[in-house]
């Protein structure tokens, strides 16, 4: 198993990652979930299901949200993404989750134009 | 005297009455039939076959089964006659089964439900909240008001609903919603439909929102309208005859846990541990029930005047922490991520 992938390193992870979101936003940002995901498609990516995130806050620090989701795609899959978004729930003010996603080229097109998720 | 929770399967109810058989206070065992839509979701598959397994696991036991059908959206059912026709039929099939008992929302199918002999228990989602509203369902003849989470912290209004009605009062004592919730009814909308298992609820907006509401705001975490275990008796002198603990949505383990801090009249540490919706959050914030301890004293006289009083902010400062990563939020960041 890479290194990664250990599970204490993930929850540390987890642990690390609602520390930062929550020092950087100045308000507890809770993180219920990290996931690291591999699709058929090729595309792998690490996902954080977030609650109290919302739209504004991803338009505001989206520059340190990339950083973050870089540093823990690199952590645990050894690359940095390329496509990063957040999926807003369908009132659009919620953050549901911000992914780091290494895409391929088919879905790195399609994820542009997703009517729930905001591309940043 | 006190109602719990089953996921709604044979196998967990079994396991539950079989945790509790030596509790005479374990009265009542409670579970949904999403036929028409229900107010939380249901975690398994639920049929009439299902229920009538149920429900020979309750007799066995000597415990009734309460079956809830309490969607806050009936339109379809009350609009046109096709609906209701679908309604008596679950009825009768739900007398077949042996079921006695049920728990209903809307006044006109807990009247046909009441013409054919059930005994009818109204749901928190009918807001009986007032001396008023209680009369309405009491005249219709149902055993048992369930009241609305919201005059939890009314004692006054307890206490009068209790002195006008002949039904007996329920209070649910274990519900974590906001206090006074403005997505409630909306909230309960969207389940009566996706518990139907209609196309188109992908998403459960309203549990996004209120768990950020609290994370954001703690003093909502110590106002949130549950009774705390130590308090259970005090309701009853009040007049409350029956305590309905909430959670069939959860495992079974979690509404062991739940039961047994009732029974007990006691739960020292984390009060989210025992409280339902949304259970998500025990993992991110610890409510130390010790330090509520004297809550109902105050709360239960509340005015909601919170600008001239914050009895409860200062109570979330000493009773609300914060887990795992949420316990640096505030301090510089020191670690990276990797």
């Amino acid at each position: 198993m890479p290194a990664g992938l250990q599970p204490s390193r993930l929850t540390e992870a987890r642990r690390r990652a609602e520390s930062r979101l929550s020092n950087l936003l100045g308000k507890p940002v809770g993180v219920l979930q990290l996931t690291v995901f591999a699709m058929p498609c090729g595309c792998v990516g690490v996902s954080l299901e977030t609650r109290n995130l919302v739209r504004e806050d991803v338009e505001v620090f989206e520059s340190k949200l990339r950083e973050l989701l870089s540093s823990l795609a690199r952590g645990i899959l050894g690359k940095k993404p390329n496509v990063y978004y957040a999926r807003l729930a369908p009132s659009r003010y919620d953050v549901v989750s911000v992914t780091g996603r290494i895409a391929c080229d088919e879905c790195r097109k399609e994820l542009e134009g997703a009517a729930d998720l905001l591309t940043f | 005297m006190f109602s719990i929770p089953s996921p709604g399967d044979p196998d967990s109810t079994e396991r539950l009455l079989d945790w509790f058989s030596d509790e005479p206070e374990v009265t009542r065992v409670y579970m949904g039939l999403p036929a028409l839509g229900t107010g939380r979701a249901t975690v398994v598959h639920v049929d009439v076959d299902t229920v009538e397994s149920v429900a020979e696991a309750c007799d066995s036991h000597d415990v009734d089964l309460e079956i809830v059908m309490n969607p806050l959206c009936t339109a379809e059912v009350v609009s046109n006659r096709d609906g209701f026709s679908g309604f008596e039929r679950t009825l009768s099939e739900l007398d077949d089964a042996g079921v006695e008992h049920l728990v209903l929302s809307d006044p006109l199918l807990i009247r046909a439900a009441l013409e054919r002999g059930f005994h009818v228990s109204v749901s928190c989602v009918s807001e009986v909240n007032t001396p008023r509203r209680a009369r309405y369902y009491d005249e219709l003849g149902v055993d048992e008001i369930t009241l609305d989470t919201n005059v939890n912290r009314r004692l006054d209004v307890v206490e009068a609903i209790a002195g006008e009605v002949s039904a007996r009062l329920r209070i649910i004592v274990n519900e974590g919603c906001l206090p006074d919730c403005p997505y409630r009814p909306y909230h309960f909308c969207l389940f009566s439909h996706a518990t139907r298992s209609e196309a188109g609820v992908v998403e459960d907006s309203y549990y996004v929102r209120c768990v950020s509401e609290r994370l954001n705001n703690p003093t909502l975490l110590v106002q949130q309208p549950f009774v705390r275990p130590e308090d259970v008796d005090e309701y009853r002198r009040l007049g409350v005859d029956s305590f309905k603990i909430a959670g069939r949505a959860n495992s079974t383990r979690w509404i062991r846990r739940a039961v047994r801090a009732y029974l007990q009249r006691r739960y020292d540490g984390n009060l989210l541990d025992i409280l339902d919706c949304p259970t998500t959050l025990r993992h991110l914030v610890h409510l130390d029930n010790r330090e509520l301890d004297g809550l109902l004293e105050r709360a239960g006289r509340c005015d909601q005047r919170c600008s001239e009083c914050g009895f409860c902010e200062r109570l979330a400062e000493r009773a609300v922490s914060y887990r795992g990563g949420l316990t640096d939020a505030g301090r510089p960041a020191t670690v990276e991520a990797d």
